[in-house]
């Protein structure tokens, strides 16, 4: 069960990089999102911490439901339905993407992390995420895609406090909940201004703002 | 009774702290802040004169912990004999010097914030203090850092004009430069002896296998080297040294630069304890090449304090041919020898502090009288000024080794274990090598002599050449007085030699278990077996011969009789400025070393016939070798790999995730 999650939070993330349109993105965060939910309620129903319960509930709501819903609506709003831009070719992004998941994998295993009894199996997966996110964040030319690469991020560091400790103290977990949601509304005004005065959403443009 | 000095040594850091505030709190009056500054510098300096003296004289070191800043980093002073020799050359210029003061700040009088001049003075003054005294590498970097600001601010003070701020940008980064070496050799000896302190130093360091010396050796000459304005790290002394205030310039010339000195003597001979013989030769090389390259452009110079600055690279020179010398004599096995020589540089380190003082503050004289330091626009100066005139002489009397002035005494040991080298060392390389390093010496000599009448000779002989010498009034007597304290202590180390062996004896007996002491005036039985000079006898063989040239000029000539008459000009009137000038006086010798000032001579001609000239106007422009063919490609190469390195800091936002990512990466890789 949790090696299938696992492998489809996985599985997600190569996809993220090997999308067509910056649209097709929503969808597959969304289902990454609604996989992380079902983990942690799986968890709860595995630990009966009722906590885990609140985190999958809001998981849910914010990130498979309120943040796919706001950047679909941006994405409709600048009308940018076409093909996405990398700073590689999409096969080198895939092969990147591999290796990246290999070292993910090699380094938690290296590095003997403490973890619980029905976390363990997502310790490499969760830090592979990250990985990922970060290198959305750097193929990715498009501004729109940087902040899925940073809500991707935020899933993998959700999923390394679920599998260390079964996730962060209540507090923590909702402040981190409200600033995804503030940073994708801002993400979503910023792509809209940075495509108003631009005409483009090509982040390499805004190095000519540099002095 | 070392509880006394004790006091004595922490009642004067504290009279220097004092000063500091104080003249802070007054920043508003001039004239209080001038007051409290100085005469608190002064007592401190009196305080830390008696302090080292008693030390000197009991031989008992004394240790003051401060502060513990950290549980092994301890902020202690410990006055040990080489420390408080140190402390008496630093304090005793700190004597004369806020004496001096006390006039030469009036100038700024209204137009610059007097308190912060006074206070940075105070706190220069605390700082060195700290860098010669404390036992802890931390506390010893602090300090030194604190050292080099407080003089680049104090350097930095008359910041506007635009030669200033040029001079106090190439000395901040010197310095800076110099100190990364330091921490360089204090970071190796504390990976091999995994601590910090200089005791454990003095214990470990010795045991240290040659390779890690050698590492520690060179960082430490590169470092220290660069604060004492050695060649080829000169470069910021002539350039500092007439862009600060008078006072500071001596202080910075006199004794900020014999900082380096004592670091250089802590490093090799209290950890290092001695090592191989190369070292021996590198510093003398160096010696050499500071001593004769500096006064070669010292000689060019028209400008009195660039002048002084450049004679102060090559008295480093000298002091540099003393300690490699005695770093040769230490690794051949001949204690006494190299007892000699030790002698010999930590004497010129106080004789070079005394008349260099004296001399700056001589032309800080001629400074605040005329305003201006090019000797060209001087001359007569004698009879406006006739004290500082004559202190000045006296200063550059010892500054070109007239006996029997200390400039002297000092030069001579170090001609003495020179020739030793060739003398007691069998291997023919030291045979010719030392011969070779004592004719530099004299070459030295002669060409310190040459400049000390040129610039004499301008600035105060003849007829004022500009109003600006015309109108100039004899400097207020405090300033008078502050550098009579320096010529009498000229003088008194001139003629009384043993007074600074028994000072000295304890440091070299230390290092060499050697004694050398001096016990007459006038006279300095160095060692039964090593040459001894006495001063009376060479003033009646000087005399002797002097007497007996005037005889045989008498004799050959004839009685003298003087014709005064007028001067036959081609029919136009004699005007001051046809007077012979410095750039004349040095011109011989520009022209004989062409090569290495890279001279550059323009004569322009203006007129209809090239006989008949209107107007002569003759250009010289000296670009010393030094600086274009060593610094200007340095610089270049720096800006280049810097233009380069800018091209990871290329403002994408991807290329710094990129970083983030792989560093993180290689993190997680790497430990385990």
């Amino acid at each position: 069960m949790e090696q299938w999650i696992a492998m489809l939070l996985l599985i997600s993330a190569i996809w993220l990089l090997q999308i067509r349109k910056i649209s097709d993105s929503v969808p597959i965060l969304a289902f990454q999102s609604f996989v992380l939910a079902l983990m942690a309620g799986a968890m709860w129903y595995e630990t009966k911490l009722s906590h885990l319960f609140v985190a999958a509930l809001l998981t849910l709501i914010v990130k498979a439901i309120i943040i796919p819903a706001i950047l679909h609506y941006t994405i409709k709003k600048i009308d940018v339905h076409r093909r996405v831009e990398r700073v590689t070719s999409k096969y080198t992004s895939l092969l990147i993407a591999i290796i990246l998941s290999v070292a993910g994998f090699y380094v938690t295993s290296r590095l003997h992390l403490p973890s619980t009894k029905f976390g363990a199996p997502y310790l490499p997966v969760s830090i592979t995420l990250m990985f990922l996110g970060t290198f959305i964040m750097i193929d990715h030319k498009k501004a729109l895609m940087q902040g899925i690469g940073l809500i991707t991020i935020e899933n993998g560091l959700f999923l390394v406090a679920q599998s260390i400790s079964y996730g962060m103290p209540m507090m923590v977990e909702l402040g981190v909940f409200f600033d995804m949601l503030v940073t994708v509304v801002i993400i979503g005004i910023l792509s809209f201004r940075i495509h108003s005065t631009f005409e483009s959403l090509n982040i390499e443009k805004m190095s000519n703002l540099k002095g | 009774m070392a509880d006394f000095e004790t006091r004595l040594f922490v009642l004067s850091l504290l009279f220097f702290v004092f000063g500091t505030f104080s003249a802070l709190c007054f920043s508003r009056r001039d004239k209080w802040a001038n007051i409290f500054a100085h005469s608190s510098a002064l007592v401190g300096g009196l305080l830390g004169t008696v302090a080292a003296s008693l030390v000197l004289a009991t031989k008992q070191p004394i240790s003051v912990t401060a502060w513990t800043i950290v549980s092994d980093v301890t902020l202690r002073f410990k006055v040990d004999t080489l420390s408080a020799y140190f402390l008496f050359v630093i304090s005793v210029l700190a004597v004369a010097v806020s004496v001096y003061s006390i006039g030469y700040v009036t100038e700024y009088y209204g137009k610059k914030p007097i308190g912060w001049l006074g206070g940075g003075l105070n706190l220069f003054l605390l700082s060195m203090v700290a860098v010669i005294t404390v036992d802890h590498s931390v506390s010893f970097l602090i300090a030194w850092e604190f050292m080099s600001l407080l003089s680049f601010f104090l350097v930095m003070f008359e910041h506007e004009k635009p030669e200033t701020r040029k001079a106090g940008y190439v000395y901040v980064v010197m310095t800076h430069f110099g100190t990364v070496f330091i921490i360089l050799s204090f970071l190796t000896l504390f990976f091999f002896t995994n601590r910090l302190d200089f005791q454990s130093f003095t214990q470990a360091a010795s045991d240290l296998p040659a390779s890690v010396k050698n590492i520690i050796f060179l960082t430490s000459l590169i470092g220290f080297g660069t604060k004492a304005g050695m060649i080829p790290l000169h470069v910021w002394l002539p350039r500092a040294h007439p862009a600060a205030p008078s006072h500071i310039s001596a202080l910075m010339s006199a004794v900020m630069i014999k900082t380096a000195i004592y670091g250089l003597l802590r490093v090799n001979y209290d950890f290092l304890k001695g090592g191989a013989t190369w070292w021996g030769a590198v510093v003398l090389g160096i010696g050499v090449l500071s001593a004769v390259l500096g006064i070669l452009f010292g000689v060019a110079e028209n400008d009195m304090k660039r002048f002084l600055a450049f004679s102060s690279a090559e008295n480093i020179g000298i002091i540099f041919m003393g300690l490699g010398a005695s770093l040769l004599f230490r690794s051949y096995h001949e204690p006494l020898l190299g007892a000699l020589a030790l002698t010999a540089l930590l004497y010129h380190v106080l004789n070079h502090a005394i008349f260099k003082g004296l001399l700056f503050m001589g032309a800080g004289s001629v400074l605040y009288a005329t305003h201006t330091k090019n000797i060209n626009e001087l001359g007569g100066l004698i009879r406006r000024m006739p004290w500082t005139a004559v202190l000045f002489l006296i200063g550059g009397m010892s500054l070109a080794a007239f006996p029997p002035l200390n400039g002297f005494m000092s030069e001579w040991a170090t001609f003495q274990s020179l020739l030793h080298l060739s003398f007691s060392l069998h291997s023919p390389i030291w045979k010719t090598v030392g011969g070779l390093a004592a004719a530099t010496l004299g070459l030295t000599g002669a060409f310190v002599a040459g400049s000390v009448v040129k610039h004499f000779g301008t600035a105060f002989l003849a007829l004022p050449r500009t109003s600006h010498a015309a109108k100039a009034n004899e400097v207020p007597l405090a300033m008078r007085f502050g550098m009579v304290v320096l010529a009498g202590g000229t003088v008194v180390f001139g003629v009384w030699p043993g007074l600074v062996l028994r000072m000295t004896n304890q440091i070299v007996e230390n290092y060499f278990h050697q004694s050398l002491t001096g016990h007459a005036m006038l006279y300095v039985p160095f060692h039964r077996s090593v040459e001894s000079i006495s001063l009376g006898w060479m003033t009646i063989i000087f005399l002797a011969i002097l007497l007996l040239l005037i005889a045989l000029l008498r004799v050959s000539v004839g009685k003298s009789n003087n014709h005064y008459d007028e001067t036959w000009n081609c029919g136009t009137p004699l005007v001051p400025t046809m007077e012979y000038t410095g750039t004349s006086y040095s011109h011989p010798v520009l022209m004989i070393f062409k090569r290495l000032y890279g001279i550059e001579r323009k004569i322009d001609v203006q007129g209809e016939y090239a006989y008949y000239p209107k107007r002569i106007r003759h250009r010289l422009k000296i670009e010393a070798i030094i600086e274009t063919k060593l610094y200007r490609p340095l610089i270049r190469g720096t800006v280049w790999l810097s233009q380069r390195l800018r091209a990871i800091q290329n403002g994408n936002l991807q290329s710094y995730l990129a970083y983030m990512i792989i560093t993180l990466i290689v993190l997680l890789l790497w430990i385990r």
